[in-house]
């Protein structure tokens, strides 16, 4: 779906490779899941570290972590000491929203960047 | 002995949001069981309540609030002392967790309840008993995950 809206994507499927896919490249995005094989929150752990050490890069946040545990995470927990992360959709997630969500935060990234 | 006000007061439950949530990091970055972390994010949010309530308030009404003198100082409350022997070890079990926060929230709802107790208060009603919603919610909150088995 993203490459089709013209994204270069890469896919990390443990953090240990996506920390050396961040350090290689430097993306314009990241999308997390909050859930992780080998973590319950993996991707809360992984948020913060992108936020200390790749500081800038916006992060999406998709989660199914809400219907395994009805704890309400949303973007009202997002914050800069425990979840530093630009933005939140739960899954199942809608494509089109993605897409347009993945615009929205890149666009203002680089406004912000450029600014 | 300065006078007590229902911002000092405020402030207190603000240092005691604070340790908790120190606490929480602390358990956060070095237990062991994953759904023990998850919760450990969860119940950090805690943090947010007191400046969530206040933001209700335009700042001159809540300075005007603050400001509001206090007939008793609660000294019992003093985080320090309501965090003494609270420790959890890095193989803390979630339900281990949860029933530490309801306790640790319970003290915190103890104390607005004794706030909202205090005769001199009036014009503090709004504030304190929005106070005592939001912690009445997240006890009821956690409780249920205790009696839902969740973790």
């Amino acid at each position: 779906m993203l490459r089709k809206e013209g994204h270069e994507v890469d896919i990390c499927n443990d953090t240990e490779n996506a920390l050396e896919c961040l350090d290689k490249k430097s993306p314009d995005l990241v999308i997390l899941d909050v859930m992780f094989p080998e973590n319950a929150t993996g991707g809360f752990d992984f948020a913060r570290k992108i936020a200390q050490f790749h500081k800038g890069i916006p992060i999406l946040m998709l989660t199914a972590v809400n219907s395994h545990f009805q704890l309400d995470f949303s973007a009202q927990d997002i914050d800069q000491d425990w979840m530093p992360v630009t933005d939140f959709m739960e899954k199942p997630v809608d494509f089109d929203l993605m897409v347009k969500t993945v615009k929205q935060l890149i666009d203002n990234n680089s406004l912000h960047t450029s600014a | 002995m300065a006078e007590a006000t229902v911002g000092s007061m405020l402030d207190s439950a603000k240092e005691f949001e604070t340790v908790l949530v120190d606490f929480l990091r602390d358990l956060r970055d070095r237990v062991k069981n994953d759904n023990t972390r998850l919760l450990t994010y969860y119940v950090a949010r805690h943090k947010r309540h007191i400046e969530a309530i206040a933001r209700m308030f335009p700042p001159e009404k809540l300075e005007e609030i603050r400001r509001i003198p206090l007939k008793a100082i609660n000294s019992r409350f003093i985080s320090e002392r309501c965090f003494q022997g609270t420790y959890l070890a890095s193989d803390a079990s979630a339900r281990e967790l949860l029933d530490t926060a309801i306790e640790l929230i319970d003290v915190l709802l103890c104390f607005y309840e004794w706030l909202a107790g205090q005769p001199a208060q009036k014009g503090a009603d709004e504030l304190i008993d929005s106070l005592i919603n939001v912690e009445e919610k997240g006890l009821r909150d956690l409780k249920n995950l205790v009696e839902k088995h969740a973790f």
